[in-house]
């Protein structure tokens, strides 16, 4: 009798904790987290400099960009704006693109070399949408400096 | 505009995919889908609705444009519209389109009967509406001020002539025979437009509303304002009167987006009870050049005819094809 009782309700408390754990609200989980945290972060970036430098639209910004430089700094960047632990140490956004004269067309070419990358590295719309939702707003500090 | 009337719209739109799938490659400035469609007057927007976006894919260094064909099979009406439209550096648009009211046999006999007008006379009638619009951005920007509600605000307008107003054969014009008094009119127009990125659980969401000054029946396609005697109770004569305007849409993915449009209408005419326009649409945009919509759009009355109490009415609701090409 005893067993049988426990038996029950350790298989209740299972069923129940199992039930609630897809409850937990899931937009307590930060965007850098949903990523994939830093190493997701990381491996959409890199990829998404290595179609940048691919792309004829703009790579000619890139011929002596410091490439490895440059990715440190935009994970740093994009963990930072998506709630991961990180601070980003590097220039403004108006200062690091002072004097290129990028255009809007520019910008947008970026971002969809990003969404190219997001499509290689599964990440789901929601996501992308969210991180390029983040990002659009630097179109001002980015663009015609 | 017979011309337009005899090929299919689906036709017009394989040929300018077959067209223009070979050259995808070019590359428009703007981002996918953010923009919208060209609505019925030619204006970029929804299917019914003008936006505030501006047409065309360039950016604020670039032109761009739109060229759009769009076709609504109603029961006893048909509504065509093709036109185009230049966009410059994103902030100022001009368009012209030729919309095109078709009307069955079924709806002109009886009218012809009552009028004693000579058999037949009035078979195939179609009424048309030149339409030349301007429409600049003042403020904001729809995509990139994210994380703020401001809008992208423009202000428009949009210059209708009916060419149909007085005389089908020489004899009368339809919109002259329901009660209009001007064969013109200028729509005013301001239009906000915002789109959340990952508005809408994840996915993108655009918003508009468009409030319009205006004296159109039924769009102009039944002309401007009301004659004295034939204007409806609570029109306040056929002059301008202030109508509002919405769109709300949802990007499934990058490619497809699904919405509903909402649209008043002054309701000026005695003689013919004007109603709201709805749609709910399907739009998917294969690439940056092209987008293709399919809507079931419900105009509400249309004239159905003349009995002994009058002109009947009819439901006017049916399916809406539309094809749009967008540049550079
Ligand atoms: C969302 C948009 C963008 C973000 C978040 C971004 C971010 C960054 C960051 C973090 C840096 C490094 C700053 C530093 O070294 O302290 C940088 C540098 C740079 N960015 Fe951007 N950028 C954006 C758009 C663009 C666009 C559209 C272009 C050109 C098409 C561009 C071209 C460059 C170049 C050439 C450098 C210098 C690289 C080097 O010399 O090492 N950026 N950007």
């Amino acid at each position: 009798m005893h067993t049988v009782r426990r038996i029950t309700m350790v298989l209740g408390a299972a069923l129940l904790i199992a039930v609630l754990i897809p409850c937990r609200p899931a937009a307590a989980a930060t965007l850098y987290d949903q990523l994939g945290q830093k190493p997701g972060i990381t491996k959409v970036l890199v990829d998404m400099v290595g179609f940048i430098v691919d792309d004829g639209r703009i790579a000619h910004y890139f011929a002596h960009a410091d490439v490895p430089h440059l990715e440190g700094e935009l994970v740093d960047q994009v963990c930072y704006v998506t709630g991961g632990p990180c601070t980003y140490t590097g220039k403004s956004m108006a200062a690091a693109h002072q004097g290129m004269h990028i255009t809007e067309a520019d910008f947008n070419a970026l971002v969809e070399d990003l969404e190219k990358s997001m499509n290689k590295n599964e990440v789901p719309i929601p996501l992308q949408n969210r991180l390029i939702g983040l990002l659009a707003p630097l179109l001002g500090p980015v663009t015609y400096k | 505009m017979l011309r337009f009337r005899k090929l299919s719209p689906i036709a017009i739109a394989a040929t300018v995919f077959v067209m223009l799938s070979c050259q995808a490659a070019f590359a428009g400035g703007r981002l996918l889908a953010t923009g919208g469609v060209t609505e019925l007057e030619g204006s970029e927007g929804g299917g019914i609705v003008p936006w505030a976006i501006i047409a065309g894919m360039e950016t604020r260094d670039q032109v761009g444009g739109t060229a759009f064909y769009t076709h609504i099979s109603l029961p006893n009406y048909d509504v065509d519209s093709a036109g185009v439209a230049v966009g410059i550096g994103e902030r100022l648009e001009l368009s012209y389109a030729r919309e095109t009211l078709s009307i069955s046999n079924a709806i002109t006999t009886p009218i012809v009967t009552a009028l004693g007008l000579p058999l037949g006379v009035l078979d195939g009638s179609t009424i048309s509406d030149d339409v030349i619009g301007a429409k600049l951005k003042i403020a904001g920007d729809a995509v990139y001020d994210q994380g703020s509600l401001m809008p992208q605000i423009s202000i428009g307008a949009q210059h209708k002539v009916n060419t149909d107003f007085k005389q089908v054969l020489g004899v009368t014009g339809i919109p002259e025979v329901l009660g209009a008094k001007n064969a013109s009119g200028t729509d005013f127009y301001l239009a906000m437009t915002k789109v959340f990125l990952g508005g809408a659980g994840g996915l993108n969401l655009l918003l508009n509303g468009t409030i319009r000054e205006t004296e159109a029946n039924q769009d102009g396609l039944l002309g401007f304002g009301c004659a004295p005697g034939a204007c409806r109770a609570g029109s306040g004569g056929g002059g301008y009167s202030t109508q509002g305007e919405g769109s709300a849409a949802v990007f499934l993915n990058p490619n497809t987006a699904i919405g509903a449009e909402y649209r008043t209408m002054p309701n000026n005419l005695v003689s013919t009870q004007e109603d709201a326009w709805k749609d709910l649409f399907l739009a998917y945009f294969p690439n940056k050049q092209l987008a293709f919509t399919l809507a079931y759009a419900a105009l509400g009355n249309f004239p159905g005819g003349i009995s002994a109490a009058g002109i009947t009415k009819e439901q006017a609701n049916g399916l809406f094809l539309s094809g749009q090409v967008s540049f550079p």
